[in-house]
């Protein structure tokens, strides 16, 4: 199935590739009306929304993209000549029933003549065929002997778009005897996967507009922002899929009906927009009613403690991770939603896990494992530091190469970080860390306890001795702080952090007051750092020239989800330097920039083998020019 | 020496991930024949990746040995060395902390050696059920005044080639040393890496083990006394 699934993204970039890369005139037309009402997936690609803020020409002639389409089908590389609008919207669907998984891809045609003419190009086994109201083509190969027929490649089409559709059995049909033989039963599973594909194909093409996805309300609802690329998934579909699998599994099939109520009536909406400067990717979700249920109490009233900002400097921040949940309710949840799918597990299993999880409730506290780990946290990087650690080597005697053992250090590089979390039980918090103190290490060199107390902090030599990295546990302001930034830990903490100006930026604090997750990265500065890195891999012409080459483009990540405004909203934004340019253009342009970078290494070096004579051909050179003497 | 360190490797093959190793291999011959030979495998480099996938239960799908497992080894391939014909004295130093392990013992004479590495070799890798083909060969030859160090086996390199990538990188961080010492003087060494010691009583070879491994420096040596 994975290879399915495989073959089927291959097949959609490919598609996507010829539709941004091929020039052709623009006509109107809605192709969702051919998607069927129960696709579980529908992805939908406007190019004409994409062509109106990219020179897609332009694009298409990058030599990346040209080497890339190189080897590609005719169909890919040279729509138009087929007839094939590529300017409009494309869309994508993916389906399952009658016991089988298939994708549909529908593009627009301008020219049905030119569309019939590819069938007549490519000869041998592909033909057309005329139905009640459209026209079929398909690739059919003989097999065995008797005249047995397969097919390996089906659409359908009208004067106006074409359906090109392909699958697999969810589970493969039961054969008679008579395939035993490996070669004739698959050879079997795929003339009967052939002619369910071509019922699929014919009811898919009779749809009207009543049956198609467009006449579905959700999808109306939530499909209506604007975007590129637009994604809309009914996971209750989607499972449903699963259901066979699921049945399969006596284990899995009692855990079904109970996971059923997570994904009933579930849907999922997602859009890309590539605008001047930055791509924003929206992610919509609308739950159901348990989803809402479990969703409001983890989520919708836990914060992000706002005293985190004040333990990152802005200045020095690469990226961080902050989010926050209500541990009580999340715990309370989890035992409600586990404990039912645990005691529908059939015989010893989930019983015995269901009574351990009842045990273990009588001495656990919930209440005070929530004041202990309320639930927030968050992990900051701050730069890339060089560690020094010691290793064992040895000099040797220049007159008897004698060798003596000694101690040399080497740097290595490690992210600079900050996780913290808060506490509201500071009592009980030390207790731990205390404790922590207590645990010997393992080290026979350093038996020392593998965390030692410093006062206000704790350290560990055994994690310095192995890695050079001075590793930090200490507790203020309600806050439990793991870090390997000294200077924060011995002079910040202590005096409430960071000054007002020096501390995480407004922007920052912003996005951690009204979302329940906020992940950035400065990736410029990301990028700045890696290159300073003190390494042969980094300090190549080549690695600093493509870091040089990213860093002169990317700017920051975004990525903030679960709002307070709207819990099921996610939204993921890449920001370019330069926001006068479409930044698919400027990504397509970097990544064509490192393309020939790259290629130029590798044609030099094809170069120079090239101009090492043959042995055999300059042998024969030589013959040749005796002879010619 | 070759297969000799391909053994260490192994041993070491679930711990050595993505750091560096150095190999170092000392032979001291006597104009009887005899001598000693000392093996150092040294992981320092790499002590604090490899105590962190000490920690974990496979590598590259190998399952990664305890320390104590490792000494286990080594103290099974000294009884197995000690129990050869014509080796003697072998002796083990294992430092766990930071992954050093040194083997050695004295050997009768060159047919002796050779006969133990490929004898050691064979079994580790029947042992473990390794994908790689054995053949043994004469790893030291030495007739009249000259010692030859013979280089790898074209025959190996096909083989090499089916390793997998993820443990070919743990072969080619590694740098590779050999030091001859002799009674005599040595007159020459047909290897241009390989340099002779102002008392011109030893000799060392110091190449990464991809070079090695990419043939980029022959690792056969013919060295001439005196």
């Amino acid at each position: 199935m994975l290879h399915t699934t495989f073959v089927w993204l291959k097949q959609t970039i490919a598609v996507l590739l010829f539709a941004i890369t091929t020039f052709s005139f623009l006509s109107a037309q809605n192709l969702l009306n051919h998607v069927p009402n129960d696709a579980d997936i529908v992805v939908e690609f406007n190019i004409d929304e994409l062509a109106a803020k990219v020179d897609l020409d332009s694009l298409g002639r990058m030599p990346m993209m040209v080497e890339f389409l190189k080897g590609a089908p005719k169909l890919i590389k040279n729509p138009k000549n087929y007839g094939i609008e590529t300017r409009e919207k494309l869309a994508f669907f993916l389906g399952t029933g009658d016991n089988l998984m298939y994708f549909g891809l529908l593009v627009p045609i301008n020219d049905v003549e030119k569309f019939k003419g590819f069938a007549q190009e490519m000869g041998d086994g592909w033909k057309v065929e005329t139905t009640d109201n459209f026209w079929t083509m398909k690739d059919v190969r003989e097999y065995g002997e008797g005249g047995l027929t397969k097919i390996k490649s089906l659409s359908g089409f009208t004067e106006k778009y074409a359906l090109f559709i392909d699958g697999n059995f969810v589970k493969d049909p039961d054969l008679p005897d008579q395939f035993e033989n490996y070669y004739e039963r698959y050879d079997e599973i795929d003339r009967l996967k052939g002619i369910a594909l071509e019922k699929k194909l014919s009811s898919v093409m009779g749809l009207n507009g009543t049956q198609s996805i467009k006449a579905n309300p959700t999808f109306n609802r939530l499909s209506a922002n604007k975007g590129e690329i637009r994604l809309f998934m009914n996971s209750e579909i989607a499972m449903g899929g699963m259901q066979e699998e699921f049945r399969r599994n006596p284990m899995l099939s009692t855990l079904y009906s109970q996971m059923e109520e997570f994904y009933y009536n579930n849907y999922l909406t997602a859009s890309l927009s590539a605008n001047d400067g930055a791509i924003e990717f929206d992610i919509d979700q609308e739950p159901n009613a348990k989803i809402r249920e479990i969703s409001e109490s983890i989520i919708k009233k836990a914060k992000i403690n706002k005293r985190f900002s004040k333990y990152v400097a802005q200045d020095d921040l690469l990226g961080y991770y902050s989010f926050a949940f209500n541990s009580y309710n999340a715990v309370k949840t989890y035992r409600e939603m586990v404990t039912p799918i645990i005691d529908s597990i059939p015989n010893i299993p989930g019983g015995l896990a269901s009574s351990g999880f009842d045990i273990l409730d009588i001495f656990i506290d919930e209440d005070a494992l929530a004041d202990l780990i309320p639930g927030d946290m968050m992990v900051a990087f701050t730069g890339i530091k060089s560690y020094e650690r010691e290793y064992t080597t040895y000099q040797y005697n220049d007159s008897t190469f004698e060798r003596e053992e000694i101690i040399k250090t080497r740097k290595v590089p490690a992210p600079e970080f900050t996780f913290m979390m808060s506490t509201k039980n500071e009592e009980d918090m030390n207790k731990i860390m205390k404790a922590l103190t207590k645990i010997p290490g393992s080290s026979r060199r350093n038996p020392d306890p593998i965390f030692v107390s410093q006062g206000s902090y704790l350290t560990s030599p055994m994690i310095a001795e192995n890695t050079g990295m001075d590793l930090f546990v200490a507790m203020q302001d309600g806050i439990v702080f793991v870090s390997n930034n000294d200077d924060l830990i011995k002079n910040k903490l202590t005096t409430g952090g960071y000054l007002g100006n020096q501390r995480l930026a407004k922007a920052h604090r912003k996005a951690m007051k009204k979302n329940n997750a906020v992940l950035y990265t400065d990736m410029d500065k990301v990028l700045a750092s890696i290159k300073g890195i003190d390494d042969r891999s980094i300090k190549g012409e080549q690695p600093q020239k493509i870091l040089s080459m990213l860093g002169d483009k990317m700017d920051e990540m975004w990525l903030v989800g679960s709002s307070r405004k709207d819990p099921y909203a996610s939204k993921m934004v890449v920001s370019m330097k330069d926001e006068s340019q479409n930044a698919v253009w400027q990504i397509a342009q970097v990544v064509n920039d490192i393309y020939l970078e790259t290629s130029k290494r590798r044609r030099n070096r094809i170069q120079e083998i090239e101009m090492v004579p043959d042995e055999e051909e300059t042998d024969m050179e030589i013959e040749e020019d005796k002879g010619n003497e | 020496m070759k297969r000799f360190s391909y053994l260490i490797l192994i041993l070491l093959v679930g711990v050595s991930c993505t750091g560096c190793f150095e190999l170092i291999e000392e032979l001291t011959l006597n104009s009887d024949g005899s001598g000693h030979i000392a093996i150092t495998f040294n992981g320092s480099q790499s002590k604090g990746k490899l105590n962190s996938v000490m920690k974990l239960e496979t590598v590259n799908g190998y399952k990664v040995p305890s320390k104590s497992d490792i000494n286990q080894e080594f103290y099974q391939l000294k009884k197995d060395l000690n129990a050869m014909s014509g080796i003697s004295n072998v002796k083990i130093s294992l430092d766990s902390d930071n992954f050093i392990y040194t083997v050695e013992g004295d050997f009768q004479n060159i047919p002796a050696l050779n006969k133990a590495l490929n004898q050691v070799a064979k079994s580790s890798i029947e042992k473990r059920n390794m994908p790689y083909r054995f053949t043994p060969f004469d790893h030291y030859q030495m007739s009249g005044r000259k010692f030859v160090r013979t280089g790898p086996d074209r025959d190996r390199v096909p083989d090499y080639q089916k390793v997998k990538m993820d443990d070919r990188q743990i072969f080619e961080s590694g740098e590779y040393r050999a030091i001859y010492r002799f009674e005599q003087p040595i007159q020459s060494v047909s290897n241009d890496r390989a340099v002779v010691s102002k008392n011109r009583k030893a000799m060392m070879f110091h190449a990464s083990v991809k070079e090695l491994i990419d043939s980029k420096i022959p690792m056969a040596n013919t060295i001439t006394l005196q």
